[in-house]
């Protein structure tokens, strides 16, 4: 969690990731953000997260992203 | 049937009146007949078209969903992580074959009938460079009123169901009136068939409450439509289309009317399709956010045809910038430039390819493809220039939260946006650039005095009704953007409003003679 905590602040600074919990409801997000944190969240955790994965409720918070990087490493 | 006319109402009211007559059970009935007749009274013809893309998206969700279901079954039935790796792959690859087709279907007739003869055009224009002749088509072939809305439905719809976002519909009565949904199939919003279908099937009561909410909102929507957009209509269309008569000044302020002419015409349908929608309890997706008060070109997208803008993102940019090739790229520019540009590169690829489209969908014409190429510039640059650009914010000591900076941003999108416009508005190339040309070229000071009062084709009464409408639109978006627009409406006493409604009722009466009615909506026409 520390590390994605990590990787999500160093693609968006002005973002508290520990509190936010509608990055995408609330739009705080925009798409650049989200391809840019996916790529990544891939690299690092040796995943492969697809368009079909980015769903509202997987990128609201940074717990659901970590959440679906535990279920995608099995 | 014209959307601002007596024949409009009749039908709007007669809908709505059946549609609370009938039992809950079979209201969606009453839309689906709704949908059909408003759409063959444009042509019933046409209609063929809408019930074949309907048709071919709706057989080919239930095979992509039985394909998905059908893999997982025979996942259960196998051991080895091997075996499941393969079946899992040959089951991607066919339902992913599956999705294309459908969506190849679904575009191709769209293709040929909106872009047939501009492809033709300019193969034959590029063989003519090699002394090869091909004959050019004669006529262009008239595009069904709203393909351009009701492909891209079926094939949003398609792709959320391979992509597992919900199930298919197994009613094609029910997904045809989604599909041909009358509020949304001329001009939008872009709706999901997961959020717009359950609105319209689910149960809802009559509310005095939504009925003078919606009235006030189609009220609202036909005052811009009438009042301000079909009034300035004439004046940018005489302008424009003798730009040689005027100088920089009038043809600036001509393109400057069209920028609130435009936002008039497309967000007062859209006010009047959302306010008809809620008296029946539906909610439409907002398709704008007060746009003109974006400080930057990339905000006024997330703020103009939000619809579309959610469409491109969904189904364009996320599969293009997470594509392998996209990922590869991104390898590879990370490796020489750098990991911010390395990371950026695969969205910025998706982003060309976002305008492409977006230009396109516009309109088959190069003026189109340049306005969106413009638009993806000036996007690219703010990312890529960001750190350069917060450099001489900090050199020249702008205080980026200062509101006299926000004013300057506001102001300098509108310019650009309105810049931008010198393409989308003209019919080909060359007349956007003699525009422009002849505009730079002819400053005519005098033409100061023109700009408030005195046209040349437009009498003074229409020219007031014209300036008080664009300062009302502005205001009523100021205090939207700040939050107060609620309160306002709220704390404004009843006969006041009443007032109000009766005054725009009564200048679309007085507007409606010399507006330009018969123009119909700017964004049918895409």
């Amino acid at each position: 969690m520390e590390e994605l905590l990590r990787i999500m602040s160093g693609i968006r600074d002005d973002i508290d990731f520990t509190k936010e919990k509608k990055l995408i409801d609330d739009e705080l997000l925009d798409s650049f953000d989200i391809i840019s944190i996916v790529s990544e969240v891939n690299e690092h955790f040796g995943i492969e997260i697809n368009v079909d994965d980015l769903l509202p409720e997987n990128f609201n918070s940074a717990e659901a992203l970590y959440e679906l990087i535990k279920k995608m490493q099995g | 049937m014209n959307l601002v006319s007596l024949s409009c109402l009749c039908f709007a009211t007669i809908t709505v009146l059946l549609y609370f007559v009938m039992p809950q059970k079979i209201r969606w009935l009453v839309l689906l007949a709704a949908n059909v007749f408003f759409y063959i009274t444009y042509g019933p013809a046409y209609i063929v078209f809408l019930i074949l893309c309907a048709a071919i998206s709706w057989i080919f969700a239930i095979i992509l969903e039985k394909n998905i279901s059908a893999s997982a079954q025979k996942l259960k039935g196998v051991e080895t992580k091997e075996e499941k790796d393969l079946l899992r792959k040959q089951g991607i690859k066919q339902k992913k074959l599956l999705c294309a087709v459908a969506v190849i279907l679904l575009l191709a007739p769209w293709i040929v009938i909106k872009y047939g003869r501009f492809i033709m055009e300019n193969v034959s224009a590029f063989l003519s460079t090699f002394s090869i002749s091909m004959e050019r088509p004669e006529r262009t072939l008239i595009l069904p009123l709203g393909m351009s809305f009701y492909v891209f439905h079926a094939i949003g719809y398609v792709v959320d169901v391979y992509r597992g976002k919900y199930p298919a519909e197994k009613n094609f009565f029910k997904y045809f009136t989604f599909v041909s949904f009358f509020p949304h199939i001329t001009e939008g919003p872009f709706s999901r068939y997961n959020e717009l279908g359950k609105e319209i099937f689910e149960e809802h009561h009559f509310s005095y409450d939504r009925l003078s909410e919606g009235c006030a909102r189609i009220l609202w929507g036909a005052y811009k439509k009438v009042a301000i957009a079909d009034i300035l209509a004439g004046y940018i269309n005489t302008t424009l289309g003798n730009y040689e008569d005027y100088g920089f000044i009038l043809i600036c302020f001509a393109v400057v009317l069209y920028s609130f002419r435009i936002y008039a015409d497309f967000s007062g349908y859209m006010d009047m399709m959302c306010g008809f929608c809620h008296i029946l309890g539906i909610e439409l997706s907002e398709n704008f956010k007060q746009p003109f008060m974006a400080k930057t070109v990339d905000e006024y997208w997330r703020r103009w045809h939000i619809t579309l803008g959610k469409w491109f993102r969904d189904y364009v940019f996320y599969p293009v910038s997470m594509s392998k090739t996209g990922t590869k790229l991104s390898k590879w520019a990370r490796g020489k430039w750098g990991a911010k540009t390395g990371k950026l590169i695969a969205g910025h690829l998706a982003l060309f390819f976002v305008w492409t489209a977006t230009g396109l969908w516009h309109g088959a014409n190069w003026t189109f493809l340049v306005w969106g190429y413009l638009n993806f510039i000036v996007i690219l640059s703010t990312t890529q220039l960001e750190e350069t650009y917060k450099g001489i914010k900090a050199k020249l000591h702008i205080n980026s939260d200062s509101f006299i900076w926000k004013a300057f941003c506001v102001f300098r999108t509108f310019i650009l946006i309105s810049i931008f416009r010198f393409f989308s508005l003209s019919s080909n190339m060359g007349t956007a650039l003699a525009t422009i040309g002849h505009a730079f070229s002819n400053f005519r000071i005098k033409e100061v005095n023109h700009v408030l009062f005195f046209f040349k084709n437009i009498s003074g009464e229409y020219v007031l009704l014209r300036d008080v409408g664009i300062i009302v639109l502005i205001i009523v978006d100021v205090l939207c953007e700040s939050g107060k627009w609620e309160t306002v409406k709220k704390k404004c006493p009843a006969p006041i409003r009443a007032m109000l409604y009766a005054a725009m009722l009564l200048i679309l009466i007085i507007a409606a003679p010399g507006s330009d009615v018969s123009e119909g909506f700017m964004y049918a026409d895409f």
